[in-house]
């Protein structure tokens, strides 16, 4: 596929759940850009991505039928409620309830997570010793420190004290003092570090506070991303409760409308049965007068047929309009605790419901702009914590994302330094820092960064440029100097 | 049955062993009778080595060849402030090493200090084995917690060199706390004050449910001891006697090491007493042959100004563990003393004032140390004992960076064990070797740490700068022992790294010494043997010469009669040769035929 012509953009197709497409995590975050105002080098400046792969997404998208190109005349409203910004998901919804998803699996939570055959090693450990490490283990990138604990969130410390108390024994090396335990070794180590961690984080007030504050904001971002994913799916629902209105209210007064007319969900089928109201309206009125003989059969039922079909649109797009209502007014109790992002996220799908709203149009993009700076501030926060923690990839990828939302030097150079220090990407370290430079020219800051990347990376000639026109900037650094120095005799 | 495992309280004034009996541990006396045993090594003027209370008798007249606070200069380095201090105060002559370490100069012989400390663990294992009554192999010995990896590297050598595997090496206040908690169920938050001869430590622990004693941060000073308040009477009386005299006393070594006994004595007495009497005749003679004394009366209140400020140095570090605890001096439950120092009241009160609160009496200040350290033994070797003891390390570790920083990575007062990883590249094509400089200490600055040693990763493969990756683990493991290995990421092979520059012995010489010290050991087993002997049959001959005349007399008129008493002349003269040359196989023969005679002897004159 080509670059869109000329004024054809990219589209998201209504009514796909992108859950159902077998797609991996990069088209996924590339179909969340699409929205059909951006382009593909808007997509590929939203997200991070090289334009060839962008398109490469782009495409595979278009084959899945999740995507098209469509015209897209410039003040014509959005196609579809995906924008740059996740949404947010209100805990309690208008329409319908989320309910937890019950791991198939609770008693070995991370069965599922090795392979079983890491159980057949032989070491001095029973099974249900070597299992219960396994879980720890690969539980370990993606539980709490409350869920490894198996505390709550409002223990006391001395609560959180005695679990742990209780659970390391299992997990200290010392308990298999001159026992063969192979790669168990340092598993029994990672999870007894782990659990350590957690315990100390979990017992000290200060940095329990920051924790929570830290899982808090993680679990806001978690929402966004999955009312990201959820989003169709939620509309999807709405669609059907109002057309479940409509529907009940008619059998309430009326036989059901013929399967033969399902509710147009379609844009296309709207747009045909619109046309045969209109022609329906055109008809002598047939309500109170008996029809008249001359008139076939069929053309009576006809009548009838669209009469109902009237009907029924109008409690349709009276129940549509209930709903946006509602959604409004969900919008409006958000946006009065402040909730932004639940309030971006209701009145999405308010736009969605009434596309021709201008004003809830303007009121909706207002929202999201505000969600978008708030969705920065919260990965920053995160993204802080796992810097002091030393937590490097994980606060590089979080940084990149505040990024995107409040792109600025500052967080560029942060984003370099923690992947610097993490050993991640060095090419994408020095990315962001020559991003950080560009931004903010004057600053001794992210220069350094990109000079000590530069080293790193065995550029001694550009890391030697790089310090001296530091040395430059601030001549009294004895550090830039002793960096030259060494650069200089190749002690590096 | 699984072998027994001995504690043993390596102290820089008194070394403690214990074993556990039963669920018990026990405090294992030595032959004099005593539970503790001087830390004093030396050798005579005939070449014999002496370790303990005798060695300590022997101290004043043999000042140049007894070594004592062998600890504190321990894993140090020759340039280290602490031996060039130990080098103005000892009476005993401390030397360069071959790899900048610490020498002892006994006789003609120099010895490493692991080896002096190895002589010393030598002794607990003999006091032991002859308790048990059987051969001891493995240990737990203990360090103070505020020992960096030199220190406990060169301890562990100390044990190897006295053929003794040291299973764990635990920190001094955490054994106490072990001795102090374990069976007794106790949830509670307790702080562990040591104050020894020649080091302090302070541990803050949480002990609870599980058998679990978990270190929440632990500091001190490894230069901090009863050591230093006997230097400051030891001063105080040196410059009165100058001021008095105009001599030094210092110059001269007896003279001084009768003073380091003095002040010793004089400031435990004064821990009963108010004042006390320093009384040393003929301290010194002048030129002219003519005899000085010294005599003073120091008081309590003398002493206490005197030491003020070291006491007051104990409570700054005992804030300093609180503050890393990020615990309130409220938050402490009890209050656990431990070391012959805090016997000294000023002190006792110091740590009153400070927790608030009277510390406990339920533990020995000499013995609790050993006693935890054979807990900890048990419960490692024997499955039955549910105690965990989770420790910390009392120094942060890192690596030197660019411009001499030090880069840290692993944190103080982080449970141990615990590793981190850190990825290094090269920076020159084809460059084969890197080097990483592993240090321990609180400084931002690197030369202000301690080396721990220099890190070379050899071998590497070559190709373009930037394109090698070295994953390097550094670990601290259970004894606080700090280990580092590295593996290529690209493939996965382990990587040989030659380890410079640390001020440890080499395992050739640990071998070497190792062969000495069992040498040693054969030669004082075969000695003791013949020692026993040569008793045996001393009182043998004594007892057949004893009955000599009255065999005579009822059968020295038989031809049989004088058979029988020839040979016994025999004898005697063989039993006399034998033990003339040492030689314990004919001695034990001849004491064999001594008590055979002996009985037929006495058949004799009961007969008669
Ligand atoms: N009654 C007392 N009053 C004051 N000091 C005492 C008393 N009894 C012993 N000491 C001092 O305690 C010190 C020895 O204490 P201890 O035996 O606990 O030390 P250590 O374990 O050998 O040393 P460390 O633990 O520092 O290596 C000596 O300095 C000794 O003088
Ligand atoms: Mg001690």
């Amino acid at each position: 596929m080509p670059p869109s012509e000329e004024g054809q953009l990219p589209c998201p197709v209504a009514g796909v759940d992108m859950r159902s497409l077998p797609i991996g995590p990069e088209e996924a975050f590339v179909l969340t850009r699409v929205d059909g105002r951006s382009s593909e080098a808007d997509i590929a400046a939203a997200t991070g991505l090289d334009p060839g792969r962008v398109l490469q997404s782009l495409r595979r998208l278009v084959e899945l039928g999740a995507v098209r190109y469509d015209k897209v005349a410039p003040s014509s409203p959005p196609k579809h409620e995906r924008s740059s910004v996740p949404p947010g998901v209100r805990i309690s919804h208008p329409v319908i309830e989320t309910k937890p998803v019950q791991h198939p699996d609770a008693e070995h939570p991370a069965a599922a997570l090795y392979d079983p055959a890491e159980l057949d090693e032989d070491v001095d450990l029973d099974l249900p010793r070597r299992r219960k490490v396994l879980d720890y283990f690969y539980r370990l990138d993606t539980a709490t420190h409350y869920e490894l604990l198996e505390v709550s969130t409002q223990s006391e410390k001395k609560e959180i004290k005695d679990a742990y108390f209780k659970i390391v024994g299992v997990f200290h090396p010392d308990k298999y003092y001159g026992k063969n335990l192979g790669t168990f070794k340092t598993k029994l180590e990672r999870v007894f570090q782990r659990l350590t961690e957690a315990q100390e984080v979990l017992s000290r007030k200060a940095t329990r506070d920051e924790y929570d504050a830290y899982l808090e904001s993680q679990k806001r971002t978690k929402r966004l991303e999955q009312a990201f994913r959820g989003q169709s799916t939620e509309l999807e629902a709405v669609r059907r409760r109002i057309e479940q209105e409509a529907r009940i209210s008619d059998r309430a007064s009326h036989a059901p409308p013929s399967q033969s007319t399902p509710p147009a969900s379609d844009p296309e089928e709207r747009r045909r049965s619109l046309a045969r109201k209109l022609r329906g309206s055109l008809a002598p009125p047939a309500r109170n007068s008996a029809p008249p003989p001359e008139v076939s059969r069929a053309a009576i039922q006809e009548h009838v047929a669209d009469e109902l079909k009237r009907r029924y649109e109008s409690r349709l797009s009276q129940a549509r309009e209930s709903q946006v209502k509602k959604y409004i007014e969900a919008a409006d109790a958000s946006m009065a605790t402040r909730d932004v992002i639940s309030a971006a996220n209701a009145l999405r799908i308010a736009v969605t419901l009434a596309p021709d709203d201008a004003a809830l149009k303007a009121r909706f993009d207002d929202a999201q702009e505000k969600a978008s700076a708030l969705l920065a501030d919260t990965y920053l926060e995160q993204a802080k914590y796992e810097e002091t923690n030393k937590h490097w990839a994980e606060a590089a990828a979080t940084y990149e994302k505040v990024s995107r939302g409040k792109p600025s030097a500052n967080v560029f150079d942060k984003v370099a330094s923690c992947l610097y220090e993490g050993n991640g990407d060095l090419r994408k370290a020095g990315d962001m820092a020559r991003k950080a430079v560009a931004l903010a020219p004057k600053s001794v800051e992210p220069r350094l960064t990109l000079a000590k990347i530069y080293v790193k990376a065995g550029m001694k000639e550009s890391a030697l440029a790089e310090f001296e026109r530091i040395s430059q900037m601030a001549p009294g650094d004895d550090t830039v100097k002793d960096w030259i120095k060494r650069l200089k005799r190749g002690e590096v | 049955m699984t072998e027994k495992v001995i504690g043993i309280d390596l102290g820089t004034t008194n070394s403690c062993v214990a074993v556990m009996e039963g669920d018990a541990p026990v405090v294992i006396p030595n032959r004099g009778g005593y539970k503790t045993t001087p830390s004093i090594v030396a050798v005579t003027e005939a070449g014999k080595r002496l370790v303990g209370h005798i060695a300590k008798r022997q101290a004043i007249t043999n000042a140049e060849n007894t070594v004592y606070a062998a600890k504190r200069l321990i894993g140090r380095k020759w340039n280290s402030p602490q031996v060039k201090n130990a080098l103005m105060t000892s009476s005993y002559s401390i030397v360069e090493g071959p790899h900048a370490d610490v020498r002892i100069k006994l006789r003609d012989k120099t010895y490493s200090v692991p080896e002096v400390s190895s002589m010393i663990l030598q002794e607990m294992r003999v006091i032991a084995e002859d308790y048990l009554g059987h051969p001891v192999s493995k240990a737990v010995v203990t360090v103070p917690a505020y020992f960096n990896d030199n220190q406990r590297q060169a301890t562990k050598d100390a044990g190897a060199i006295a053929g003794l595997d040291v299973i764990r090496i635990i920190n001094e206040p955490t054994a106490a706390s072990l001795a102090y908690g374990f069976g007794k169920d106790l949830d509670r938050t307790v702080a562990v004050y040591d104050l020894g001869g020649g080091t302090f430590d302070i541990s803050i622990l949480e002990i609870g449910a599980h058998g679990v004693f978990k270190v929440v941060s632990t500091t001190g000073d490894t230069f901090l001891g009863g050591e230093d308040f006997d230097a400051r009477i030891i001063d105080w009386l040196v410059e009165s006697f100058k001021e008095e005299h105009e001599i030094d006393l210092r110059q001269d070594r007896m003279a001084l090491q009768r003073l380091r006994d003095a002040a010793e004595k004089a400031k435990c007495e004064l821990s009963s007493v108010k004042e006390t009497e320093i009384n040393l005749p003929f301290i010194i003679s002048t030129g002219r042959n003519e005899a000085l004394h010294l005599q003073r009366t120091l008081t309590r209140q003398v002493l206490e100004g005197l030491t003020e400020d070291l006491v007051e140095r104990t409570v700054d570090i005992c804030k300093q563990a609180l503050d890393d605890a990020k615990l309130g001096v409220d938050e402490v439950e009890d209050v656990i003393l431990v070391g012959g120092m805090t016997r000294m009241p000023s002190i006792q009160k110091a740590v009153t004032d400070f927790f608030g609160r009277e510390p406990s009496k339920s533990v020995h200040p000499d013995e609790v140390v050993a006693l935890g350290a054979a807990i900890q033994g048990a419960a490692l070797v024997e499955d039955k004992h549910e105690m965990i003891l989770l420790d910390v390390t009392p120094h942060a570790l890192g690596i030197m960076t660019f411009g001499s920083y030090f880069e840290e990575l692993i944190p103080q007062n982080t449970t141990v064990p615990t590793s981190r990883t850190k990825v290094f590249t090269t920076s020159r094509d084809d460059q084969t070797a890197v080097k990483i400089l592993v240090m321990q200490g609180e400084s931002k600055k690197a030369d202000e740490n301690e080396l721990l040693g220099e890190f070379i990763l050899t071998g590497l493969r070559r190709a373009p700068k930037g394109h090698v990756e070295i994953e390097v683990t550094f670990e601290i493991n259970t004894d606080g022992i700090v280990s580092v290995h590295a593996k290529d990421l690209e493939t996965g092979q382990a990587q040989s790294i030659q380890v410079t520059a640390t001020s440890g012995l080499t395992q050739d010489e640990i071998k070497s010494m190792m062969e000495n010290a069992k040498d040693y050991m054969v030669e004082r087993r075969h000695d003791e043997e013949f020692e026993g002997l040569k008793q045996q049959a001393e009182s043998l001959v004594a007892e057949v010469e004893r009955l000599f005349p009255d065999v005579e007399r009822v059968v020295g008129g038989a031809d049989f009669g004088r058979d029988a008493m020839s040979k016994a002349k025999r004898i005697v003269e063989a039993t006399q040769a034998a033990i003339a040359k040492n030689d314990t196989a004919g001695l034990k023969e001849q004491v064999e035929q001594l008590q055979r005679t002996e009985r037929m002897f006495k058949g004799v004159v009961a007969r008669s």
